[in-house]
C-alpha cells in the first residue's frame, strides 16, 4: 500500500487541489452569471435604460445605472425626471394635475408614463423577457 | 496542469457565457410613441420593412388626430356640434344630423348600454360636465364638488341611450337632458379602426397600446405578446408591486382596463375619479380597477367601464349579459375577483388569493 505519492506522481495528476478549486469556482461563477443576467431578469423584467420622448421627436436614451436628475423643456414648461437605483420617475412637471408625478416610480421594463400637457413621456427599456406592454393606464 | 489546458478551460467557460447575451430582441420591431387622442399611444410593429411600418404609423397618427376631434364631446368636431345642438334644442320635435361615424357610435353604444343595464351610459354627458371632467386639461381650472341638487335634477331626467331615435340618419330625442360623451367607448372603436388600417397595410404582427388599453395582431416573432397589468394599489402605497398580473395575448385579442387612478381631481385631500356612476351621479365606489379581455376593443372599452360601475357584487351578472368571458376586478378592499376563464389564463403575481365567480 502506498501512503505517499511521489512528487512526480502529484505533478502527473490531472487535477491538483487548486485546479479543482478553480474548476468549481468557474462552474459556480457561470451558474451565478446565468442566474443574475438571465433568470432574474426574465422574471422581474428588470430595466436597464430610460427613454425620454418630447412630442414627436426621437426618444433620448439614458442609462439607469447612474443616478441623475434630468430637466426637459416641454410644451408648457420644464419637467423634472429622476433616475435613482435603476428606477425612474417624474418629480415635477409644468402641469396642473401632476398625474405623471402621481404615477410614482417606473420599475418594470415596458412601463411608461407621460405628462400629456407637456408632451413628455418616460419609458423603461430592458433587453430580456420584459413585458411587451403594461396595461392599466399611465 | 499545463497552461494550455488552463487556457482551454477558460475558453470553454467563456463560450458558455456567450449564451447569456441574448440576441437582439428588438430585431424587426418598429416602435413609436404618439401624443394623440388625449393620451399616449405606443405602437409596436413587427416588420423588417421599416418604410412599411413608418407609412402605417403615419396613417394611424393622422386618423387618431382626426377621430379625436370628431368624437370629442366638447371640441368643435362632429360630436361637439351635435352636443351643442342638444343643448340648444327647444323642443323634442327638433331633428339633428351628424356624420355616419357619429351615428354608428350612437347605434353601437345603444345596444351595449342596454346589455349593461345602463351602467355603461354615454348619454350622461351633462353629469360628466357637471363634474368638470371636460376641464381636466384646462391648466387654470379650479375644481369644485358639484351642487348635489344639480346632480339630483339630472338623475331625475334620467338620460338614456334609448331616448335617442335614429331614422334615415336623422336624430331625434324626447329627453332634453341628453348630451353624449363617448369617453368609455371612443378609444375602443378607434383601436379597432387602427387595427384594420394595419391589416390594409399588410402588417400582421403589431401591438397598439393607447394609454394602457391595448390590442394585438399576430405575435412577436412567433411568441405571444406578454402584457403586465398594473397594480392599482401601488398608486396609494408606493411599496406595493408595480405589476399585479401577467397575461399573454394572442392574435386579435384586446385588453382594456378601467381604473380609479387614471384621471381624477384631487380636492381637499380626496380623490374624485372620472368614472361616474349613472345611478348616483357620483364617482363609482367599490372598485379600484377592472380588466376585460375580448376580441372586440369597442366591447372591451364599454364593458370595463360598466363592470367598474357595477362593483364587486354585480359585475359577474353584467359581464354575462354583455357576453364578456375574461374579467378581473380588484375591489377597494384589495380583493381580486376573476371569472373562471380569466383564472385559467392570468398569472397572478401576488399572494392575494383570488375569488373565482361563476
Amino acid at each position: 500500500m502506498v501512503l505517499y505519492k511521489s512528487r512526480l506522481e502529484v505533478e502527473m495528476a490531472i487535477f491538483k487541489p487548486a485546479d479543482v478549486f478553480i474548476l468549481l469556482s468557474a462552474c459556480f461563477l457561470t451558474a451565478w452569471l446565468y442566474a443574475v443576467f438571465w433568470f432574474d431578469n426574465a422574471q422581474q423584467g428588470e430595466a436597464d435604460s430610460l427613454l425620454i420622448q418630447l412630442a414627436d421627436n426621437e426618444p433620448v436614451e439614458y442609462t439607469l445605472s447612474k443616478d441623475k436628475i434630468i430637466t426637459i423643456q416641454g410644451h408648457i414648461g420644464p419637467s423634472l425626471i429622476e433616475i435613482k437605483q435603476g428606477k425612474a420617475r417624474f418629480i415635477h412637471s409644468s402641469c396642473r394635475n401632476q398625474f405623471c408625478v402621481f404615477h410614482g416610480w417606473l420599475t418594470v421594463a415596458g412601463d411608461t408614463t407621460a405628462c400629456l400637457p407637456n408632451r413628455v413621456s418616460i419609458s423603461l427599456k430592458g433587453t430580456l423577457n420584459d413585458y411587451d406592454a403594461i396595461a392599466g393606464g399611465q | 496542469m499545463n497552461i494550455n489546458f488552463n487556457v482551454c478551460l477558460l475558453t470553454f467557460f467563456l463560450l458558455f457565457l456567450t449564451a447569456c447575451q441574448n440576441k437582439d430582441p428588438s430585431k424587426g420591431l418598429y416602435q413609436q410613441q404618439l401624443f394623440t387622442f388625449g393620451t399616449l399611444i405606443d405602437i409596436s410593429i413587427v416588420s423588417d420593412n421599416s418604410e412599411q411600418a413608418k407609412r402605417a404609423i403615419d396613417i394611424i397618427s393622422s386618423e387618431f388626430d382626426h377621430l379625436h376631434t370628431q368624437w370629442h364631446p366638447w371640441k368643435n368636431g362632429a360630436l361637439g356640434q351635435l352636443n351643442k345642438k342638444f343643448y340648444d334644442a327647444s323642443s323634442s320635435s327638433d331633428t339633428f344630423t351628424s356624420p355616419p361615424s357619429v351615428i354608428k357610435l350612437i347605434q353601437d353604444s345603444q345596444l351595449l348600454s342596454e346589455q349593461s343595464n345602463g351602467l355603461f351610459n354615454p348619454a350622461i354627458g351633462q353629469l360628466v360636465k357637471l363634474w368638470q371632467f371636460d376641464q381636466i386639461e384646462n391648466e387654470n381650472y379650479q375644481f369644485k364638488i358639484p351642487d348635489p341638487e344639480k346632480i339630483q335634477q339630472l338623475l331625475e331626467k334620467n338620460p338614456q341611450m334609448q331616448d335617442i331615435l335614429i331614422n334615415n340618419e336623422k336624430i331625434t330625442t324626447n329627453n332634453a337632458a341628453i348630451v353624449l360623451d363617448f369617453g368609455a367607448f371612443a378609444k375602443g372603436v378607434a383601436i379597432e379602426k387602427m387595427m384594420s388600417i394595419l391589416k390594409d397595410q399588410h402588417i400582421d404582427n403589431a401591438l397598439i397600446n393607447a394609454g394602457g388599453d391595448l390590442k394585438v395582431l399576430g405575435s412577436k416573432n412567433g411568441k405571444a405578446w406578454k402584457i403586465g397589468i398594473k397594480n392599482p394599489a401601488k398608486t396609494q402605497n408606493p411599496s406595493e408591486k408595480a405589476i399585479i398580473a401577467a397575461i399573454e395575448l394572442n392574435d386579435n385579442e384586446t385588453l382594456f382596463t378601467s381604473g380609479n387612478y387614471e384621471r381624477f381631481f384631487e380636492f381637499q385631500g380626496k380623490h374624485y375619479h372620472h368614472i361616474i356612476d349613472p345611478r348616483t351621479g357620483y364617482p363609482a365606489v367599490g372598485t379600484q380597477s377592472v380588466t376585460v379581455l375580448t376580441e372586440d376593443a369597442a366591447l372591451a372599452d364599454a364593458a370595463s367601464t360598466a363592470l367598474f360601475v357595477a362593483g364587486p357584487k354585480l359585475w359577474a351578472e353584467i359581464a354575462k349579459k354583455m357576453n364578456v368571458q375574461y374579467v378581473m376586478l380588484i375591489s377597494d378592499d384589495n380583493k381580486i375577483y376573476l371569472t373562471p376563464a380569466m383564472a385559467e389564463r392570468i398569472e397572478l403575481l401576488t399572494d392575494i388569493k383570488p375569488v373565482i365567480v361563476k
